[in-house]
């Protein structure tokens, strides 16, 4: 019998639509599957017990005995990045500041995860607040780059793309403020999609910065990606920045045709340091590929390009501070601190955040001060709307732009603390997206040179709204490639 | 742009209610600078009549005011560390906010 | 320099609770009165990954506000967060309105004084904007816990913030009658200061003598009865006046106001002033306020007192009673739908505002759901003015009718108030009472005049009462005259 663990999500689906395999096989295999190496991989902080997750199974195998409609999700193990509300299931945000929160609420991506039919296994590791790059910034275990056990996943979903690229849930959900699904993809060799912003509901997930953050899918292809978008996407009453426009199908844009679609490369962001030789040289690879789906390449500019990391950590720490006002220990989650009021709201924010939500909440709150607003915040809004005109203006000429997703292939687990600023500065791909509320994917698009290789993501940008595009153009693409079928050895366990 | 010292650094983890100790103050105070110094690369941007970025989503429905559903208060109070005659428990507020 | 040379100089922040079903960003039910924390959703208690999404009848009800008070309202507002540390703010920020409110401009024309209430002077508004509410702490004498309580959190609530236009603590509290007025006919808000649903904040200060520029303002916070609003900014007029006097700068603080030692407190001043941070609210989309709307609301607006009042005016009505008929919107509906089913305005009004108000003191039930509907009060003064009743015998149909929600004219012929008008009957009975009473008789023409009145009552009582009294007089001095002895 195949392994399970090994099809695609939308292999499972079709098989279960078929009764081909029932659910409860699929999910115990994945079950057994994560029991056997989540010990050395980590990409879970919190697992669904197996009764429950075998019980959800049983509901699905029930709801196609009897003829019921099966959703696009039916049967696929799902893994939710911990930064998703789930009811009665502990919800962290890797934080301590939320250690042994029970939800008693239920957020909209589980809730849409299983009414699509999707198994929820467990909630996935992150960096504390989704601050990070690296999967790292967070006081529980570390998830491990399933390529290489001393490179890091990627943050600050790492947990989720870990897990999809080591097998231990067949498509997850991540989050996205400034790279965070996309960075990780690129990191695991697999693929990950932030939609445009609104057009999945932020309702249920906690938010790090409101205007930034958004909800997306990964998966080992394409397909796997259109499918749990098409189940996650779509107006939510709950969010009011939600989008209403209604969903297309997504599975269908995978198959349209991709020839003839103009690709936008800006020259002048491949020239920026810190971009390794590797990357590029498997970019320009990629753009031949591109070609060779029919596609013809364009050269575009953005002039604002290079402020994008300036102004999107500005943004993204101001709205941080904000958010995480709420956390004060009184509500919920660990209370610290004897005495006074002050001292409770000190002693308990201090033992909650770790260093890097730390640093942020202070950057953020001096650039909110009233006499600093205007100068930092209020200017970076500003420069803002220059880098979303930038991309209208280039979208004139082109149907989609394409750039490295990380400028490296690999990030070594750090023995020491890093240096933020340079840390910031490896999002300059992927940052300018979230500014203009973009959809754009990761694939993977090749591998690096050392022992071992580890995966380069291609990044296509598309505007407003153009998922569509978006997916034929990367199903075109891994239709030329093989990239997506590499899978990473299995984990030295124990 | 302004160093960002460790006074003012104090003022910001008050205004966060945070604690620093010497050593985290310090760090801090120089990772804040170097990373404030290398956004004032923005500063050199012409802003004149620049308006400041709105996400282009179109308002979405009103919501209809009728109710939805409520937290049973026990459930609701269940993760706080204390509760007083279903009420969240909190040291004596002395000075006003 | 004299003590009165220094004018006051009064603004008023007013905070105005909707009584929408659901609170501002959530569908959480509003319940004042329910057991603590019993009237929470995951969104009031700022539970992680929950959004705040508006409530369009709350917007609806503060755009009805607007329109009547003359504001311009925006065609795109924002929303804005105002973050602070406290117990009873579930998100560490409240979501209010800052630099881009709904409502701009505007204007409440106060009634004057008592007595002299056609002269009204104008406050200016600045603006309006909607905010959510914070929820309740409650500080346990000697212990040291406070405790919270969030029903109240997240209920939507209408800031107005006029202009430094007040001039004395008596105009401020006539503002704010004048403001609850109008927000209880909008049927917006109980807007009761007793359960909190109305409140105020003040701003004071002096302006010099002789000079154009406003002194520095301080402000009085949470001011919870109009008596201590006219309390509070007497004592903060005082306490800067003798800083003046005294050759003291005033320094802009926030204070509060102590009714045992009755003085204003400063609780913190500017220099010590709380750093909000605003921002854009990111999780809120521009509030768009469609003209169409706006048009439909303000086709819906009620009439308002002010103009009820010049309609009762008009009618004859004295400005003091139109104040008191108009401090309520259901007395003025109640009086309005009398008046439309006839009978003089004076007579409704002196019966309204006399026998009408006086019964409702002992009696919860709303005006509009009395038994005792408007339309009888014009059948009531119909039967004394035909002469059916006497005013004295309208009294105890009133009560009867009031009471047992028995309409007047049937009361009157139940239990016999109609008046005795017969002048045969009348005059058999003179004949009867004149015919035995000889002595009194021979004392009325023997010069004491005041005998009548024992003629008169026993025609009452032999009428149980019911004897038309004008008519009794009349037909006592014919009989009388003709009894007369022979002048000899």
């Amino acid at each position: 019998m195949t392994d399970l663990t090994s099809l695609t999500a939308s292999q499972i689906a079709r098989g279960v639509g078929a009764g081909q395999f029932s659910v409860v096989d699929v999910a115990t295999a994945f079950y057994d599957r994560c029991t056997y190496i989540e010990p050395a991989l980590h990409s879970y902080l919190t697992r669904v017990p197996q009764d429950q997750v075998i019980r959800a199974a049983k509901a699905i195998d029930l709801a196609r005995a009897q003829g019921r409609q099966l959703g696009p999700l039916a049967g696929v193990p799902v893994g939710l990045k911990d930064i998703f509300v789930t009811k009665d299931l502990a919800t962290t945000c890797g934080s301590r500041m939320l250690e042994g929160w029970l939800p008693p609420y239920q957020g909209t991506h589980a809730r849409r995860v299983t009414e699509a039919g999707g198994i929820v296994l467990g909630k996935l590791a992150m960096d504390e607040f989704a601050m990070g790059s690296s999967s790292e910034n967070t006081p529980f275990t570390v998830v491990q780059n399933p390529w290489s056990k001393d490179h890091v996943a990627g943050g600050s979903s790492g947990g989720s793309a870990a897990a999809v690229s080591a097998r231990t849930a067949s498509v997850t959900l991540g989050s996205d403020t400034g790279g965070s699904i996309r960075q990780p993809a690129s990191l695991c060799g697999v693929v990950g999609l932030k939609p445009t912003y609104g057009r999945v509901s932020r309702a249920g997930m906690i938010a790090f910065a409101s205007s930034l953050d958004q909800a997306g899918p990964l998966g080992v292809c394409v397909e796997d990606v259109a499918r749990t978008l098409q189940a996650i996407a779509g107006h939510d009453p709950a969010d009011a920045t939600s989008l209403t426009d209604p969903v297309p199908d997504y599975l269908a844009a995978c198959q349209a045709p991709a020839s003839g679609l103009r690709v936008g490369v800006d020259r002048a962001a491949l020239e920026r340091p810190g971009l390794q030789p590797e990357v590029r040289r498997a970019f320009e690879q990629a753009l031949l590929v591109l070609r060779d789906c029919g596609m013809t390449v364009v050269d575009i500019s953005r002039p604002h390009a290079h402020l994008g990391i300036a102004c999107y950590y500005i943004i993204c720490c101001a709205e941080a501070a904000s958010n995480l006002a709420r956390y004060d220990g009184l509500r919920y989650g660990p209370r610290h601190g004897e005495g006074d009021l002050q001292e409770v709201y000190r002693a308990t924010r201090t033992a909650g955040f770790g260093p890097e939500v730390k640093r942020r909440i202070l950057l953020g709150t001096h650039v909110l001060r009233a006499d600093c607003y205007e100068e930092h915040y209020g200017r970076a809004m500003r420069v803002r709307t220059l880098i979303a005109d930038d991309y209208t203006q280039a979208f004139a000429t082109c149907d989609l732009i394409a750039t490295p997703t990380s400028p490296v292939a690999g990030i070594a687990r750090a023995s020491t603390e890093r240096d933020p600023l340079e840390l910031y500065l490896s999002d300059m791909f992927t940052v300018g997206a979230n500014l203009a509320g973009l959809p754009a994917i990761s694939m993977p698009a090749g591998f690096g040179a050392g022992t071992p290789g580890l995966p380069i993501g291609l990044q296509l940008i598309a505007p407003r709204l153009a998922e569509p595009t978006l997916l034929a153009a990367a199903q075109a693409f891994e239709n030329h490639t093989t990239w997506h079928t590499r899978r990473p050895p299995e984990p030295e366990v124990g | 742009m302004a160093k960002l010292d460790a006074d003012s650094c104090d003022l910001l983890a008050h205004l966060a209610r945070l604690s620093l100790t010497p050593a985290e103050r310090e760090v801090f105070a120089g990772q804040l600078t170097d990373i404030l110094a290398y956004m004032s690369k923005l500063k050199a941007v012409d802003i004149t009549d620049v308006p400041e970025f709105r996400s282009p989503a179109p308002p979405t429905p009103p919501r209809a005011d009728k109710p939805g559903p409520m937290l049973e208060r026990a459930r609701a109070l269940a993760g706080a560390a204390h509760v007083r005659e279903g009420q969240v428990a909190v040291p004596k507020i002395l000075e006003d906010a | 320099m004299t003590v009165d040379a220094y004018s006051p100089v009064i603004g008023l922040e007013v905070h105005c609770q909707l009584n929408t079903a659901t609170k501002m960003f959530s569908p959480c039910e509003v319940a004042l009165l329910a057991e603590p924390n019993t009237a929470i959703d995951a969104y009031t208690l700022g539970l992680p990954g929950t959004l705040p999404v508006a409530n369009a009848a709350a917007v609806e009800s503060a755009v009805k506000l607007a329109l009547a008070l003359g504001c311009e309202v925006a065609g795109e507002s924002r929303w804005a967060r105002k973050h602070y540390f406290y117990p009873d703010l579930p998100k560490g920020y409240q979501i209010t309105q800052s630099d881009h409110p709904y409502a701009i401009g505007g204007e409440v024309l106060v009634p004057g004084p008592r007595g002299r209430e056609a002269e009204t002077t104008s406050v200016r508004l600045t603006r309006i904007h909607m905010e959510e509410d914070a929820g309740k702490n409650i500080h346990l004498p000697g212990e040291p816990w406070s405790l919270v309580d969030y029903n109240r959190a997240g209920a939507p609530l209408v800031e107005i913030v006029s202009e430094p236009d007040i001039r004395s603590a008596d105009e401020a509290a006539r503002y704010l009658r004048c403001l609850r007025e109008i927000v209880r006919y909008l049927g917006i808000s109980q807007a009761n200061m007793e359960e909190g649903t109305l409140r105020c904040d003040a701003n004071v200060s002096l302006k010099q003598p002789g000079s154009d520029r406003l002194g520095t303002r301080c402000e009085i916070k949470n001011l919870n009865s109009f008596r201590f609003l006219e309390l509070a900014i007497r004592a903060e007029i005082r306490r800067q006046r003798d800083l003046l006097q005294a050759g003291q700068k005033i320094v802009s603080a926030t204070l509060t106001y102590d009714v045992d030692r009755d003085r204003t407190r400063v609780m913190r001043t500017k220099e010590q002033a709380a750093d909000y941070r605003y921002m854009p609210e990111p999780d809120m989309p521009v509030l768009v306020i469609r003209p169409e709307v706006v048009a439909r609301l303000r086709e819906q607006l009620p009439e308002l007192p002010a103009a009820r009042r010049a309609r009762y005016i008009a009618l004859g009505i004295s400005p003091q009673d139109a104040a008191v008929i108009t401090g309520e919107p259901e007395l003025s509906d109640y009086f309005d739908a009398a008046l439309a089913s006839g009978g003089p305005p004076q007579k409704i009004c002196n019966w309204l505002t006399g026998e009408l108000l006086a019964a409702r003191n002992n009696d919860t039930r709303p005006l509009s759901q009395l038994p005792f509907v408007p339309a009888w009060l014009g059948q009531l003064i119909g039967l004394i003015d035909d002469g059916t009743i006497s005013g004295r015998a309208a009294k105890e149909v009133f009560a009867k009718s009031y009471a047992e929600g028995i309409e007047p004219a049937a009361i009157v012929a139940r239990d016999g108030y109609r008046q005795v008008r017969d002048t045969g009957a009348l005059e058999a009975i003179l004949a009867e009472i004149l015919d035995r009473s000889h002595k009194q008789l021979a004392q009325y023409y023997g010069g004491r005049q005041q005998i009548r009145g024992y003629f008169v009552g026993q025609v009452m009582k032999a009428t149980r009462g019911q004897a038309d009294p004008k008519l009794v007089q009349e037909l006592l001095s014919k009989a009388l005259a003709a009894r007369a002895p022979a002048a000899d």
